[in-house]
Parts: C-alpha cells; structure tokens; sequence
C-alpha cells in the first residue's frame, strides 16, 4: 500500500509540479525541557543520559549530556547520586534485581524536578532460534529466515524485543551487523502494526500467546552466500522489557519512518511515548537472554 | 434523546411526526379538481427538477419533486378560469389556462429553453419554488461547465467548493468540508444511490462527469426526513435521462482525459438511453516514455468513468429508470529484468473505484399521489496487488500480497408523495439496507528459496450490518407564504447482535415577509452508522470505512440554522445563514494510529465518544440574470472537537477551522460566440500541528553514537497555515458548423502564481551570512501544487 501511495504522489507531483518554498510562521519559544534516557539491561552498570530541548529552530544538533543536571537514583529505600563521567550519569556498585522498582529523580535546568520510574519485568526468559540462510528473496535482496521459540510465563502481559547480531568472518577478518530490516509475515508480528515502519528490532506482547509456548518466524536482511565467508556467528537476544520501553520504541519506529521521503508535512504527527513526568525520554531496565548460532564454511 | 440498549441512551421523543400527520389531516381539503404531470424539456424529454408552478388566482404554488412530478389543486373561482405560470432557470416560462375545470387533469409541460439559454443562471431552490434557499444550493450543468477547471476538466465538486459553507480540505482536492464536518461526513448520492469514494487522481478530480449529469443539489441544513445516513451534508446528483426525440453527441479533449457521450431515443418518446465514457491519458502516454528509457519497465495510471442511464415511458403512469456507473482507478508499476544468473520480476498495482447500478420505478396511483421505488447496489473496492519473483542461480523465491478493502450495500427503498391540496403535502418512505464491510483483507504468500519454505498468512474480515430507516412528513403552506415542513426518520441499525435505534427529527419554517424578503429556521438531528478512517484530506485511496460497532457508537449531530434572504430591485438575491452544529459520539484515530495492516482489534485505534461544535455565518450576493451573473460569498467559521484520549482531554480546532472564506464566481457572455468566467477564492489558513521542539537520543539501547532528532509537537492544529488565494480564468470561443458545435476553451489555473500551503516540513539550509560566510538555518518549508498553469480544452457536440 504504502509504495502505491509513493507511486500516487510521484504521479501528482510530477503532474502539477510541486513548488517548495520557505515560509515564516512564528512558533512560540516553549518551556525547555529535561530529557532522560536509559534503556539498558538491569544487569549492566546504570548509565543515564541526561539532556534538554531545543528550539525547533535551533541549529545546534546533538551536543551530548547536560554535566549541569544532578541525578539520583531512589532504590529500596535509599538514595544513590548518579556521578558524571564526562559522557552520561552514572551508578557505581548500584545492582538491581529483575521485579525491582527504580525510580530516578533529575533535577535540571532552572531547578526544576524530573522523575521516572520503572519496575524491571519479572525473571529472565530463555529462548532458542533456528537460523535458515538466504531464505527468502525479494527484489534480488536475500533474506535469511530466524525461527524464534520460547516460552512465554503467562499471568500478567508480558512485553519483547528481539534483536540480532551477526558477525561475519571473511578473509580472516570479522564485521558486525547490530541492527537489521526485519521482516515478518506471522500474524502475531502483523498485528503488532509496526511491520509497514521498517523496525531494526522486533518488539511484540504476549496478548495472543499469553502462557503457551510460542515460535515466531521472521526474515532479516543479510546475504549468507556472500563469496569467501569463512564463519557466521548470529547472536540472538530476546528482551522482556517494560511497557514503557515497547511504547516508546514502537512509537519512535513511526516517528522515524514519517519523517523521511515525500512524506514529510503529510502525515499526522506522531508523538513519541516516554515515561519521563515534566520531561521526555525512557527511563527502562529490562531483562534479556541470548542464543548463539554458529556456522562454519570452511 | 437517543435509544440505545446497552448504552442507555434512553430517550423519549414523543411522537411529534404521528401529532403533526394528524394536523395536517384535520386540515385537508380535498375539494377541488387536481392538475398534476411531469415538467420536462421541449427538446430532449429531459424532465426538471424543481420547476416551479404557480397559480396565479390564488398566488400560490408548488415545484416539481427530484423526479419532474408535480401536482397542484388551484382555487375554483366560478367563471374563472384557472392559470398556472410554469417556471424554470433557463426556459421561457409557460403559462397554462384551464376553464371549466370539472376533473383531475393529467397534464405533461414541456418548456422551451429560452433565449438566454446560455445564460447561466443560478437559483436557489426550495420546494414551495421561492428562492429561499435555507442552506441549499442547486446548480446547473451549464454553471459547472463555465467556470474554470483544471486541466480543462470541469468538476462538479470544485464548483461546490466555491460555494458558502464549503471548504475545499487540502489544495486541489475533492474534499467537501461542509460547515465544520470532515470529508466523510457527506452523503453523496448518484441517482438515489451512495458512493462512497469519489476521488480520481488522488483527489484532483471528482467521479462525476458533467456530461452525464443533468443537476445536482447540496443540502447544508433544512435536510427532508428523506435524506439520512450522514452528520454534515447531502450532495444529490441526478444523471440526464437522455433525449427523447433525437440522437445527440459529446466529445470533449482535454489535459487531462478525454470523454465521450451519446444519448437518444430508443423508441421516441418513450424510451431513451444515455452512455458516457471518460478516460484519463496518463498511462498512454507514461508508458512509451518509461519503456523508452527502461524497457524492463512498466509504469501506468489511469482512470474511468462510465454512465448508463436508460429510461422506459411505459404510460402517463409509470416509468423505469436504470442508472448504472462505474468507475476505476488503477495504477501500474513494475519491472522484468534477465540477468546473467537468473531474473527479478516485479509487479505492483492499484484499483479503487466505485459501482453502483439502480432501477427506480416511478408510479402514479392518482393525480395526487406519487411513488417511487428504488432498489440499488453500490459498492468501493480498493485492490492492491503485489507479486514479486526472484530467480538467481536457480534459487526461486515468490512473495506476493494482496490486499482487499470494501465496502458495499443491497438496498430497496419505497417512498410516496400526496399532494392533499395546494397547501399541504406529506410524504413517507421506508428503506432496508444490508451493508457489508471488508475493511482490510490480507493475503499473504512467501515462497522462500528452492520452494523449501512458505509461510502463508491470510486475514479475511466480513462484517455484516443491517440498516432500516423509516421516515415521514409534511409541509403545510399558509396562503400568506409562511410554511413548516416537519419530518422525522428513525434510523435503525443492527450489527453483530447489537441493535442501535435513532430518531432524527427534523423542523423547517420559512417565513414570507414579501415577494422579495424571506426568513427561514431549521432543525435538524443527523446520524452517521460509519466511521471512516485515514487520511481523507490527502484524497489518497487510503481510507477504510469501518462500521458503527458497539464500542464505536454511531455518530450523531444537532444543527440549529436560521437564515434570511433579500431580492434587490436589481433581481440581486441577497442571503444569510447562521448555523450551530454539535457532534457527539464522534471517532478519530489515535495519533500516528494506522489502519494499513490489518488488525483484529482495530475499534483500539480509535479515539471515542468524542463531541465536536461548529458554527458560523454564511453570506451570499447571487446575480442570476443578464450578461455578467455569477456570486459573491463569505464565510466566517469555527469548528473544534474535544477527545479524551487526544490533545490531553483539551479542547482543539478541527483540521479545516477556517476562519474566512471569500469566493468570487463570475460569468460574462461576451457576444454570441464567447464568454469569459473566473473564480477568486480567499481563506485564511487550514490548521497544523507542528513541531515546537526537539531533542536527542539513541535509536537502539545504549548506542549513544547514533542520535535521532525527536520532536515535540505543539497542542492539536494550534497552527494556522498561511492563507490560500488564487485566482482561475478561463475563455470560451462557440461556433456553429454545420453539423455540430464546437467550443474551445483556454484557462489559466493560478493565474497570478500563488504559492499557497499544501504540507509543510521542517529543512536545514545553508543561508548567506556576514563576510561571504553561510551558516545552517532550519527553516519550515511549505510544498504547493498548481502554480500559473495554462489548460485548454475542446468539446464537440453534435
């Protein structure tokens, strides 16, 4: 649907010649606002990005961490101040359990106050997947397929993100690829409504499997039968993340997508959900488990 | 006020239609003798709608119905004789005698097309045949084919856009926006019969083509219990019934397509048939080109539309109509390559588009009482098909999706008309419809390398709904002019066990000062058993239409209007309309929510229960007669809508809160063989959201290297785009050969080049600074379509 409405809009543009020109209305300079953001597993080292808004007209893009901020991390009663470490907030010798309650207070720009909490999911879930190489072709790309099963706890909703990394081995020297186009066509991905915005990680919710054992297939964009590949090592990492976290993500994956191409001005605007009170961002730990796949071609 | 199970909606109308039926029973007088027939064109057969009658002696009359039927009971005066006057815009009026009028006389009037003929005039109409016009416009074939079009194709719909009350949506477009409502809340109607998508060319032109149509109506307020099913507005267009007497001709080349109409007798005057074919050049000319340049390549567009009308004379009594339209668009992209190891074919198409077929059966039981029974079939389809097959060394892969969205309806209507006498009338009707929905269904098949995987996915999903609408009513004229029309229509709606019940009273009195001051109130409650979805003001096939279900409750809107309307000794008609419109039970999609994978529990997208205000003040300056006619409006307008889900709970403007809205039509015959028309339109800007400010972070966990640029955007619509203006001109040059007639017409769309707002974003550039420096500006960048741009056209009629 959507390459028809691309193909629709190039036709009308080309028709009628679209003009661009640059137009002054004047937008208000709004309060500034904290920004917060960290997303990790609970396991790691707490490593908080603290930072403010800017003007929709400011020039200035990304100019890292606000070292001005003070934060502090409120955990089983006490108090924990985060320190700067010359690129983000950090904990030191914090640890945290999975079905622990975190909540974060930053006090910012003009002294104001910006809070998050977040409940780190209960227990880890282990999980297997199935590698099938070059599965799949579409427009002379190859996708390989990666079957993913495991067994979902049941009782409450339960939220996840799936990711791979895929490590090459060729002439003798390795690349990684992090983040890939994945492709689904199971209707539990489908009805995840995110499939059409190209997502690099697959984040879905248990509603239609709650408690049973689950196996999802997807696709993800990488050519196996690439000359000369000596070793692939896939990496599968299933996260059980917050709610907070899925919204968050799935609702970037749409920002993300509407603002590129000739879309740009014509859709609705997509507010990105976070869980910051006075502020934006993510503040999330979540718990995960990995497989590993090896493949030899020597 | 409404009834409604589970909701609770319990409300208690009392039975106003059943008191005001008795009223105007207690007031019949059913003395005298009755004149009663169809109203047609001398020429072709064509019958007219809303032709006025008069009489005379009494200086009263009636109008002819949607189907040219009138029926009238003069004053007896003895050794009087009786005279009717019979009116029409664009006919020399007709004056009838009749002495010694001892029975009901059948009578066929058939006006000769005046002089000014091509003159083209505009009437408000209203069924006592004055020219209040209480929120409705009618206008005429000759109207929309005078004033300037884009790419040379007239469209009825831009001229509505011209009109009070009615914006336009986005630039171009085919949206009606009619007093505060959204694009999905017009009926619009072919014949008797709803279609539900009539946008070509991504809005750019409208489903009707104007050599099929004979004329058209917009109802903004002061709707007839007879017309249902929406919140906003009633466009009802009636397609020509072809002529009578003799074989006629019309094709027309323009920018954009080409159209082709020939209508005639079948067995004179008494049948007669109408066909009419347009086709737009796109693809015809796309294709060659793209394949010259790729010749793996495919790349198509192009539309259609096609008209059949076929009418049967079978006495004075009864009559057949069968109107049949259809209309496609479809588009075509794809390639098919060989390569050294193997071969990529892809195919992508599009199909929207719109069916519908209707037989009406029109038939008098006396000369008071006329009936009409109508049963039809409509339908909207959107089709996409995908296929992509990949072969690379001997590995084959296959996917291929396809994609279903439909909407369609079986419905049999019967209504009656009776003529009790001069005075009064009443009418009712009944109407039972099944509706289906199929609001995204999905085929999925992937066939992985060596045929060794496949994974299937198909989601099929048919709702079915019932709707039954029963409706009555009446108008009572005092002799001094004054009327009332009462009605009511109770709309039942039955969809997955769950059963909806609402009645829509509706109230109209007119007021006659004098022969040349009217006033007018009405009231009405409308309600809409639809939600439809997407973002219509882009005028993309991307709509879903989607049921009123039991979480998403049928839309419903109370409008109160009152107007006043003056006749200038210049035969200048001057009118003005004050309306308050409040929707309740409204449904919008949640931000950034998307209907284009199929979802199980697609009621979640939406936002509920939402209620909404619009109101306003309409003025209008008509010139009808003369050489130089045309009209001259303006519009002061609000509109706001209130979700709890959306904008915090907060009230918020709606997208097309237009404040002001000016628009200038006029028609200057210049001699005999040109004439000249342009449109001006002024109004403030449409509403926006936009970005206020920005921020940064990771797109993945814990890649700090990788930032993205978020936005936080302003309240809902708190911006307004910049105004819009532009002004259209177009020339017509007739002449007369011996076997046909011929009409060039040059235009210029835009014709100063205003650059007015379509979409805005927001850009970085590079801006000259001090000392031959730039630095970076984000700047918020405006796209426009149609800029100066020069159109002709040929039409030959023969």
């Amino acid at each position: 649907m959507l390459r028809i409405i691309l193909f629709l809009t190039t036709i009308i543009i080309l028709l009628f010649t679209a003009c661009e020109t640059p137009v002054d209305i004047d937008i208000p300079h709004n309060a500034i606002t904290t920004i917060a953001f960290a997303s990790q597993s609970y396991n790691d080292s707490l490593q908080v990005y603290i930072a403010h808004t800017k003007h929709i007209f400011d020039t200035n893009r990304y100019k890292g961490c606000d070292s001005t901020a003070e934060a502090i991390i409120f955990y089983n009663g006490e108090q924990f101040p985060l320190k700067y470490n010359g690129k983000r907030f950090v904990s030191e010798g914090l640890t945290f359990n999975s079905g622990d309650s975190v909540l974060l207070q930053i006090t910012g720009i003009n002294s104001k106050h910006t809070y998050a909490k977040t409940v780190i999911p209960q227990g880890t879930i282990a999980h297997s997947i199935e590698i099938t190489p070059s599965a799949l072709l579409i427009e002379d790309v190859y996708f390989s397929r990666v079957q993913l099963c495991f067994n979902d706890p049941g009782n409450e909703i339960n939220y996840y993100e799936f990711s791979l990394n895929v490590t090459q081995i060729k002439d003798d020297s390795a690349s990684s690829f992090g983040y890939h186009d994945f492709r689904s066509f199971d209707p539990i991905m489908v009805n995840e409504d995110i499939m059409q915005y190209e997502p690099i990680t697959m984040l879905f919710s248990d509603a239609m499997f709650n408690g049973s054992k689950v196996s999802i297939p997807m696709y993800y964009f990488l050519n196996f039968f690439t000359e000369s590949l000596q070793k692939v090592i896939v990496v599968s990492e299933l996260r059980n993340v917050t709610r907070e976290h899925y919204l968050y993500h799935k609702s970037l994956y749409k920002f993300m997508y509407n603002q590129g191409g000739i879309w740009q001005g014509m859709t609705m605007p997509v507010s990105v959900n976070g869980n910051i009170e006075n502020g934006a961002g993510l503040f999330s730990l979540y718990t995960s488990t990995f497989d590993t796949v090896f493949y030899d071609f020597r | 006020m409404i009834s409604d199970k589970k909701n609770r909606f319990t409300v208690t109308y009392k039975p106003v239609l059943l008191v005001f039926i008795m009223i105007l029973l207690i007031q019949n007088d059913v003395s005298g003798q009755t004149i009663n027939g169809f109203i047609s064109d001398s020429e072709t057969g064509e019958r007219l709608l809303y032709a006025t009658v008069y009489d005379t002696t009494k200086s009263r009359g009636t109008s002819s119905n949607s189907y040219g039927y009138f029926s009238i009971t003069p004053a007896l005066q003895q050794f009087k004789p009786i005279v009717l006057v019979v009116t029409y815009v664009g006919y020399i009026n007709d004056t009838l005698i009749f002495s010694n009028l001892k029975k009901d006389t059948l009578v066929n009037i058939r006006l000769k097309a005046g002089v000014e003929l091509k003159e083209v005039e505009i009437k408000a109409v209203s069924n006592s045949g004055s020219i209040s016009s209480s929120g409705r416009m009618h206008l005429n074939v000759q109207i929309i084919k005078s004033l300037p079009a884009i790419g040379g194709e007239n469209d009825l719909i831009k001229v509505y856009q011209l009109t009070p009350g009615v914006q336009k949506g986005h630039e171009g477009t085919s949206g009606l926006h009619v007093r505060g409502g959204s694009a999905d809340q017009n009926l619009i109607m072919l014949d008797d019969v709803p279609l539900y998508n009539i946008n070509h060319l991504g809005g750019f032109v409208s489903a009707f083509n104007t050599d099929a149509i004979k004329s058209s109506i917009l109802l903004k307020s002061g709707f007839p219990a007879k017309y249902g099913g929406r919140l906003s507005s009633v466009l009802d267009v009636t397609m020509a019934d072809g002529n009578l007497s003799k074989t006629e001709g019309n094709l027309s080349l323009g920018l954009l397509s080409a159209k082709l109409s020939l209508n005639g007798p079948i067995k004179k005057n008494k049948s007669s048939y109408l066909v009419s074919f347009r086709r737009f050049y796109f693809d015809l000319i796309a294709k060659p080109l793209v394949q010259r340049v790729n010749p793996a390549s495919t790349i198509g567009y192009n539309f259609y539309d096609l008209n059949i009308k076929l009418n049967r004379i079978f006495d004075n009594k009864n009559k057949i109509h069968f109107s049949f339209y259809s209309g496609d668009d479809k588009t075509l992209a794809g390639f098919n390559e060989k390569k050294d190891n193997g071969s990529d074919y892809y195919s992508q198409s599009n199909q929207w588009g719109n069916t519908m077929a209707a037989l009406r059966w029109n038939h008098l039981f006396n000369s008071r009482i006329f009936s009409n029974t109508t049963l039809h079939f409509s339908r909207y389809r959107v089709k996409n098909d995908f296929i992509s097959e990949s072969t690379n060394d001997n590995i084959n892969s296959t996917t291929r999706n396809t994609l279903l969205s439909a909407i369609g309806e079986y419905s049999l209507k019967s209504e009656m008309e009776y003529y009790i006498n001069p005075e009064t009338s009443i009418f009712a009707g009944t109407q039972l419809t099944y509706r289906y929905f199929q609001p995204n269904n999905f085929n999925y098949e992937v066939t992985g390398a060596n045929n060794s995987l496949k994974s299937d996915y198909i989601h099929n999903m048919l709702i079915h709904a019932f709707e039954g609408i029963i409706y009555a009513g009446g108008k009572y004229t005092r002799p001094a002019g004054h009327s009332l029309e009462l009605g009511g229509r109770i709309n039942t709606f039955t969809i997955n066990n769950r059963f909806y019940i609402i009645p829509e009273p509706r109230l109209k009195a007119s007021f006659h000062h004098n022969n040349n001051l009217t006033s007018f109130l009405s009231f009405d409650v409308m309600s809409q058993n639809m939600h439809i979805t997407g973002n219509n003001s882009i005028g993309m096939p991307v709509e879903y239409l989607l049921p009123a279900t039991d979480q998403l409750p049928p839309s419903i809107m109370k409008q109160i209007s009152a107007g006043i309307e003056y006749v200038s000794p210049l035969r200048i008609i001057y009118s003005g309309e004050l309306y308050y419109k409040y929707f309740n039970r409204l449904a919008m999609l949640h931000d950034g929510a998307s209907l284009w994978e199929e979802r199980e529990n697609w009621e979640s997208l939406f936002a509920k229960n939402g209620t909404g205000c619009a109101y306003g003040a309409e003025f209008m300056a008509t010139k009808n007669h003369g050489n130089l006619t045309g009209w001259l409006s303006y519009t002061l307008a609000r509109s706001n809508r209130k979700f709890q889900d959306i904008n915090n709970g907060k009230l918020f403007p709606d997208q097309f809160d237009i404040r002001h809205t000016i628009n200038l039509a006029l028609m200057v015959k210049i001699g005999e063989n040109k004439d000249f028309s342009c449109a001006w339109v002024f109004n403030s800007g449409y509403r926006i959201t936009l970005p206020v400010s920005k921020y940064y972070v990771p797109v993945t966990a814990g890649d700090y290297t990788n930032m993205n640029e978020i936005y936080i955007y302003s309240a809902r619509n708190e911006f307004k785009t910049n105004p819009y203006h532009r002004l259209d001109i177009s020339f017509n040059f007739h002449k007369q050969k011996k076997r046909y007639h011929r009409t060039f017409s040059l235009g210029v769309i835009n014709l100063y080049d205003q650059r007015n707002p379509n979409a805005y974003y927001f850009s970085t550039m590079n801006v000259p600074g001090p000392n031959n420096t730039h630095y970076e500006r984000v700047v918020l960048m405006q796209t426009s379509f149609f800029p100066f741009m020069p159109n002709v056209g040929w039409n030959w009629k023969f």
